[in-house]
């Protein structure tokens, strides 16, 4: 627990702050561009945007993890939590168009 | 809705939704005094003092809050159902019930604001826990009122028609309304209290509220975008998943500093940080069948509604996940509880998560009860939620300065001691950030001002097309 919970001089607040905002940002916008190409509301090279946004991400939470001196468990964790992300919109918009094009054609028996 | 016939649940909603606006009213009025009173602490004092200020702002938010999800959910049942809220008669007595009792509450509050702290207190005056110190005979009450609520939803979805909307927000309902038991129970062990407090507050608002705002949200992507049902229940589901998940134990992050064992360091922060994931899902959901949707050229029915709905996204997505997770994590929180930290973050994310969608929910009450096809914005519409979102938004940016100061002058240069409190609490940028806060907490009041206006009048502020389409469909149907 030593290790889990060290100091951190005061010096490191703010990249903390941002950091940490960061890390949220860049997985909206991981998620937001990889919708709306997928929805083609946009031209497909924005999904180029969407993964440098992941990268961003992987960047910031590595960099979250050194302010916040981490120890080496919660950094295996963290690099999992990455990689999960990574794949997690492609499930989740797998499934929604799959019921899509089951509903595109046929009206629902509830729509109010 | 049958028409322009209302359901006898879609009338006892709008009483629901008329007392939760009178009541956000008194929320910022109270939150406005105690803001002056952070400047000028001689200001009311004696009279009303900042702790009941303080108490009457937060407990106001949770009561009007709690109104306004009981009035939508009376809204959308029969809706949903196909069928009239069964044992409505009993709902209005409830309703009478509930608000004298808060009626009551509060003028004991206001009468009766210094005494010794005895049995009686607990009972008659407050239970002394934050945000929800109503006394034991009160929180009695409200059970009852809640077990004659949660009765008609049962009864009516087990008659009607079983939509997944209803379904999950039966479930969540009961989840809702049992864990406030949990603070209902006295206890001299201040760590056994706070233990299952936080049972309430957070399993509210980081669980069972955020699926509840999901079910609402989706019932009103259907109202106000056509969205296809399916979709919309598929995208509940996975939400529901995720908000349950992490969101149970996130109530590890609460468990850091109260005298509860370490591991709970651990726990909170794992789960808080997957916290944000279920907020991102929401905004991607809105954007996806608004894309969907206008793709399609079904156009906007309840631009108000919508408006809001797509503020919900952006403020819960930044209140509750961006200002909750920079300062979320044990080893930085270790520095940050007990400033303006929280407060920023919970003005943007109470705002975002709920205050927004309660809104949205009561346009769309506010367009069936007027019967009409569609409902656009109008000035007024416009002018309320750009002052009170900008205002909201200053505010959280306002506090956040004020925040920083504490956290690095307190905390980190004088070490939590009470000379670095003092310091930092006379620090010119912690002042003039509880400045701006007063300054944007009248912006928001002004605001307030012309949302209510508009709930009383937009519906007859609409362009000449508006009302000739609904008489079309109205004659069709």
């Amino acid at each position: 627990m030593e290790y889990y919970m060290q100091d951190i001089p005061h010096q490191d607040f703010l990249p903390i702050f941002v950091v940490s905002a960061m890390v949220i940002i860049f997985g909206m916008m991981y998620a937001g561009f990889f919708t709306i190409v997928k929805l083609r509301l946009v031209k497909n090279w924005v999904m180029i945007l969407a993964y440098l946004s992941w990268l961003a991400l992987v960047g910031c939470m590595y960099y979250l993890g050194e302010l916040l001196r981490v120890e080496p468990y919660t950094q295996k964790v963290l690099i999992g939590a990455m990689v999960g992300y990574l794949i997690f919109p492609h499930i989740v918009y797998f499934l929604l168009e799959k019921v899509h094009n089951r509903y595109e054609h046929s009206e629902p028996e509830l729509k109010t | 809705m049958q028409g322009n016939r209302l359901y006898e649940g879609q009338k006892l909603a709008l009483k629901y939704f008329t007392v939760a606006i009178v009541l956000f009213g008194a929320q910022l009025l109270f939150g406005l005094f105690a803001a002056i009173q952070f400047l000028y602490p001689d200001f009311l004092f004696g009279i009303l003092d900042f702790s009941i200020n303080r108490m009457l702002h937060i407990n106001a938010l949770v009561v009007w809050l709690l109104y306004a999800m009981i009035g939508a959910v009376y809204w959308l049942l029969p809706d949903e159902a196909g069928v009239e809220v069964v044992g409505v008669k009993l709902g209005e007595i409830a309703f009478y019930i509930l608000t004298a009792a808060v009626a009551v509450v509060v003028l004991v509050y206001l009468f009766i604001q210094v005494g010794p702290g005895e049995e009686s207190t607990i009972w008659f005056i407050t239970e002394g826990r934050e945000y929800i110190e109503a006394p034991r005979w009160a929180d009695i009450g409200i059970v009852a009122v809640v077990l004659v609520f949660l009765y008609n939803v049962y009864a009516t979805v087990m008659k009607g028609r079983h939509t997944g909307i209803l379904v999950v927000l039966m479930a969540d309902l009961i989840a809702l309304a049992g864990l406030y038991l949990a603070g209902m129970f006295y206890t001299d062990n201040i760590s056994v209290d706070q233990f299952w407090w936080w049972w309430v507050v957070h399993l509210w608002v980081e669980a069972t509220w955020e699926v509840y705002v999901a079910a609402v949200g989706g019932y009103i992507l259907i109202k106000t975008l056509n969205a296809n049902r399916k979709v919309v229940e598929m995208w509940l589901w996975i939400e529901v998943a995720m908000m349950f998940g992490s969101g149970i134990l996130g109530l590890g992050h609460h468990y850091f500093w109260i005298g509860t064992p370490e591991y709970w360091w651990e726990i909170g922060a794992l789960f808080s940080a997957l916290e944000p994931v279920p907020l991102v899902g929401l905004f991607v959901h809105v954007l996806y069948d608004w894309g969907k949707e206008t793709g399609k050229g079904n156009t906007i029915k309840n631009v108000p509604a919508f408006a809001w709905l797509t503020v919900e996204t952006f403020g819960n997505f930044l209140g509750a996940g961006v200002w909750g997770f920079m300062h979320t994590l044990p080893q930085i929180n270790l520095y940050t509880h007990g400033t303006q930290w929280p407060a920023a973050h919970g003005h943007l994310a109470f705002y975002g998560a709920y205050v927004a969608i309660m809104i949205s929910a009561i346009y769309i009450a506010v367009q069936g009860k007027a019967g009409l096809k569609e409902l656009k914005m109008t000035k007024a519409g416009w002018w309320a939620i750009s002052l009170i979102t900008v205002g909201v938004l200053l505010m959280t940016v306002a506090l956040t300065i004020s925040a920083y100061v504490q956290t690095m002058v307190e905390r980190g240069m004088y070490g939590a001691t009470w000379e670095g409190y003092f310091v930092a609490q006379a620090n010119t940028w912690f002042v003039q950030g509880i400045g701006w806060r007063l300054v944007t907490g009248l912006m928001v009041l002004v605001g307030y001002g012309f949302l209510v206006y508009d709930l009383l009048t937009c519906d007859k502020k609409q362009p000449a097309e508006v009302y000739e389409a609904s008489k079309e469909a109205a004659a069709a149907a």
